[in-house]
């Protein structure tokens, strides 16, 4: 499911936007990119997810890279995760890359990424060096 | 990136289900199965709805089930579309596929002084028996 980011750029069309006024409850399983502008409350499982400045999710995040420039609560497990100046992060993080600029803020538990995940990297990883 | 300021949209491949509410415009080009409330909703020729939809506007190319209230209703020739659909403008193109119960809705919205006229309007375009169940 986690692709390498670079080769799906001109895939526009596999983008999801969810735009700064809306509010959803529930599930978004993608196998392209997120684009978070408004509020979850839920699910989301996806190749990248992009949590914008205002944006709000509470729930759990299962991607192949993520960056967090909004507020989010609960657990993240990821390939990579980045944490702009402007994003706040409350919860688990499962990652095995973690980035975060200064002025993050950061109330969060640094555990050991699942099988999965770490299969996935592992995946990419081949998959870039051939 | 100001895409995203404008228009929310549930891309190819992406499969979602729940709530949506406070959309302005949706387009869905990915699986959806939910209750959306919308200004506007265009589902693309690949997207496919389940569920109640409330719109100013809605444009379908793709698949549709569920029962849908909205002013404006355009079924593009691909469309196909099953349940209910409240309407108060029609159009289909030449190919589109309705087998539903279609109701011109008077009362809804217009503020038309034609209480009971619903279901002197009702066409029903569906061989399927079970949409005749709520005719008045």
């Amino acid at each position: 499911m986690f692709k390498n980011t670079e080769s799906n750029d001109a895939d526009t069309q596999k983008v999801s936007v969810i735009d700064d006024q809306m509010r959803i409850t529930g599930t978004v399983i993608s196998d392209g990119d997120v684009i978070l502008a408004g509020q979850l409350e839920g699910q989301i499982i996806c190749n990248k997810l992009t949590v914008e400045d205002g944006a709000i999710l509470n729930g759990s995040i299962e991607t192949g890279e993520v960056v967090i420039s909004g507020t989010v609560t609960g657990d993240v497990a990821s390939i990579n995760a980045h944490i702009e100046a402007s994003g706040h992060f409350e919860g688990d993080l499962k990652c095995i890359g973690i980035e975060v600029e200064a002025g993050a803020h950061v109330v969060a538990k640094f555990k050991k990424a699942p099988a999965k995940i770490v299969k996935a990297a592992a995946k990419l990883e081949n998959e870039t060096a051939e | 990136m100001d895409i995203s300021k404008t228009k929310a949209v549930i891309g190819e491949g992406a499969h979602f289900s729940g709530t949506i509410s406070n959309a302005r415009s949706i387009e869905i080009n990915g699986t959806v199965e939910a209750d959306l409330e919308a200004e506007k909703v265009s589902i693309g020729p690949e997207g496919e709805f389940h569920g109640a939809i409330k719109s100013d506007l809605v444009v379908i190319s793709g698949h549709y089930n569920g029962e849908m209230h909205a002013h404006s209703v355009w079924a593009t020739e691909t469309a196909q579309i099953a349940g209910e659909v409240h309407y108060q403008s029609l159009q289909m193109d030449r190919g589109a596929a309705l087998n539903c119960r279609v109701v011109h809705n008077w009362t809804e919205d217009t503020g038309s002084s034609l209480p009971h006229a619903e279901s002197e309007d009702e066409v029903t375009e569906s061989a399927d028996a079970e949409t005749d169940e709520d005719a008045k």
